[in-house]
């Protein structure tokens, strides 16, 4: 017992003497937790408070000023103008519903096909073909966005890939408008709607799915029952993807919606053509809102808690 | 009274790729029975519990339920049910929900199927657990909300995958105890699944010894534990030293293969007593276990063998080096095939 005691204090005495500056600052940091954060912290602090919230405030300071008509110069006096005409005009009224529905439409069509190739993916395909699915998946993100919207431009067209299959069937083409431009949305996003749902899958453990098939669930009882409740989390995960990027896009409306307009071509046009930036400014303020509520409305739920 | 089997399983083979994880397994298991699998890791005891579970189809073979082929059924269409190994209670369910769930997926009204459900709890001695959930109680009592819910159904036969495994000991001997009560108590056939031998000796009335895909020896606790009849055998279920036949005959003077258990043999000091074989050799190795020590011994003839000692008033000098004779009689001998 003693020898053993007798040579510990031995190196605790020699170590401070031997401290580099680099071992000191390390100790520094050691001792000082609320430092350490600080260093954290600061870059994506900052990053977040002036890019984000910063450009966020800007947006909302431009709504509640005006262009003169004549000059189109901006006038930087407060008034409401621009928040009353988005809040009041029937034309707002349409293309917000219009833009809703848009994103709805698109959300349900990714959730329905998402959900059967995230299950295949993650519960019935061997290793190999689990990896090379994933792939798929991803790859299309890895193109441009604008290629892909010109694609379905093509596919859309008349005697397009549609037509030419679906037309011997007495089928066409939805062609430009609504319908194309909510087809290549769903398109899009289907990847940001496929993947959490993958990975919510993933985290259910096959026992489970055995479990309640063992006890008498027939297969579509075990989805309801077991499965469906406890991928909800991913599922809406997915439709915060698919139902933002839908509400805010333009760009994929421009080339496949024809004469369609939605908030975002809104947006586009005051900026650009019209040059109204205060205006532009408040009519992006409507899809901002839209997605404050739904995501109140997902909190509610409390599907977050488990992301 | 027909002497139908609860389950038989015919030529029953199950192959992943090129590997044949359980090789054409014959077995009868009947009703009421507690039949435990026994079997390292990976030597297919969990694969044949699956198959009849029907998580596995068969790459051959059948399994029969009652005289009913039910080898192509789903799991849901087979009368039994299974404990798992990981428990797999529903995490977004209450315990009264998960215990229930068996029967809401039948179709029995709210009240009726939470009752039924309190009644099981209380039959693992869970009552008032019923608004918990899992993943507020401890493994011990997991395992006990599976085991409810496996048997608020009333299955005809029980499987259980190693339900044990993952308790201290204290609690896994205490719920070996209880297993078997429940199961004498509901007198369904307990089909269990273990790789610790001794779990398998308390419990079971009979243990199928599982070693690479196959059954090796099928018989009750005594019956495995007396007469293993391969080396495998011999040395999984408790540990023994095992004689091939030319070592028998140099050593014991013994005709064929055989195997001895440690507490079998007896350290004696001087000539062996008249009956039994003395074999001489020097203590290599003492290891004190409490109730008993473990004597290793190198015989002169050139075999090393265990010794396990009570710690009584006799107990001889047993120090490192010391010359004894290590004696057993013929009788302890059990000749393997």
């Amino acid at each position: 017992m003693t020898t053993v005691s007798s040579s510990a204090p031995d190196r605790v005495g020699e170590s401070p003497v031997r401290a580099s500056l680099a071992r000191r600052g390390s100790v520094f940091l050691y001792r000082h937790a609320k430092v350490r954060l600080a260093l954290l912290l600061s870059a994506p602090l900052f990053w977040l408070g002036l890019v984000y919230i910063a450009a966020l405030v800007a947006l909302l300071i431009t709504a509640f000023w005006t262009v003169d008509s004549f000059t189109g110069e901006i006038i930087i006096e407060w008034n409401i103008t621009n928040i009353t005409k988005v809040v009041g005009d029937a034309l707002y009224h349409a293309v917000t519903l219009r833009t809703v529905g848009a994103a709805l439409l698109v959300t349900a069509i990714d959730i329905v096909i998402a959900l059967p190739i995230a299950f295949f993916m993650a519960k019935v395909a061997s290793r190999g073909v689990q990896r090379a699915l994933v792939i798929a998946i991803l790859m299309p993100l890895w193109a441009s966005y604008l290629v892909k919207a010109y694609a379905w431009r093509s596919i859309l067209a008349q005697d397009g890939i549609i037509d030419w299959m679906f037309g011997p069937l007495g089928g066409s083409s939805p062609g430009y408008g609504f319908e194309g431009a909510v087809l290549t949305l769903a398109y899009l996003w289907l990847p940001f709607v496929i993947l959490p749902i993958y990975t919510a899958l993933e985290r259910v453990p096959d026992s489970l799915l055995d479990a309640s098939s063992d006890l008498g669930a027939k297969t579509g009882s075990t989805f309801r029952h077991i499965v469906l409740p406890l991928i909800v989390p991913g599922i809406i995960a997915g439709s915060i993807f698919s139902f933002s990027l839908t509400l805010g896009d333009y760009i994929a409306v421009k080339i496949v919606g024809g004469a369609t307009q939605m908030l975002g071509t809104l947006v586009y046009s005051n900026v650009g053509v019209a040059n109204n930036l205060p205006l532009a400014a408040a009519i992006s303020l409507i899809p901002l809102a839209i997605i404050f509520v739904y995501l109140g409305a997902v909190r509610r739920t409390g599907a977050l808690n488990n992301l | 009274m027909s002497t139908q089997p609860a389950i038989r399983l015919t030529g029953l083979t199950k192959s992943f790729g090129s590997v044949n994880a359980v090789s054409g397994v014959n077995l009868d298991i009947a009703p009421g029975e507690f039949f435990s699998m026994l079997g390292p890791s990976g030597s297919g005891k969990t694969t044949v519990l699956r198959m009849i579970a029907g998580f596995e189809t068969p790459t051959s073979g059948t399994v029969e339920l009652f005289g009913k082929d039910v080898t192509k059924d789903a799991p849901f269409d087979r009368d039994v049910n299974t404990v798992f190994q990981d428990y797999a209670l529903f995490p977004h369910m209450s315990v009264l929900e998960n215990v229930a769930y068996g029967l809401r997926v039948r179709g029995v009204k709210i009240d009726a199927r939470n009752n039924a459900a309190r009644d099981a709890l209380a039959l693992v001695r869970l009552e008032g657990y019923g608004d918990r959930k899992p993943t507020q109680l401890s493994g011990g009592q997991r395992q006990r909300v599976a085991l409810a819910r496996a048997l608020v159904v009333e299955p005809k036969v029980l499987l259980l995958d190693e339900p044990l495994g993952a308790l201290d000991l204290k609690l896994r001997e205490q719920m070996q105890v209880e297993l078997k009560e429940i199961q004498r108590r509901l007198g369904i056939t307990f089909i269990f699944v273990t790789h610790d031998q001794e779990e398998a000796l308390t419990l079971s009335d009979r243990i199928a010894v599982f070693n690479e895909g196959g059954i090796v020896q099928l018989g009750d606790a005594e019956d495995v534990y007396r007469r293993p009849q391969t080396p495998f055998v011999a040395n999984f279920v408790g540990t023994s030293a095992v004689f091939t036949a030319d070592e028998a005959k140099a050593v014991l003077g013994h005709k064929g293969a055989c195997s001895i258990r440690p507490e079998h043999l007896e350290i004696v000091r001087g000539k062996a007593p008249a009956g039994t074989i003395g074999l001489p050799g020097t203590v290599a190795e003492t290891i004190f276990l409490g109730a008993s020590t473990r004597i290793i011994v190198d015989l002169d003839a050139g075999k090393r063998v265990a010794v396990l000692e009570q710690n009584d008033l006799n107990t001889t000098d047993t120090k490192l080096g010391t010359k004894v004779t290590v004696a057993v009689y013929p009788r302890f001998l059990a000749p393997l095939t």
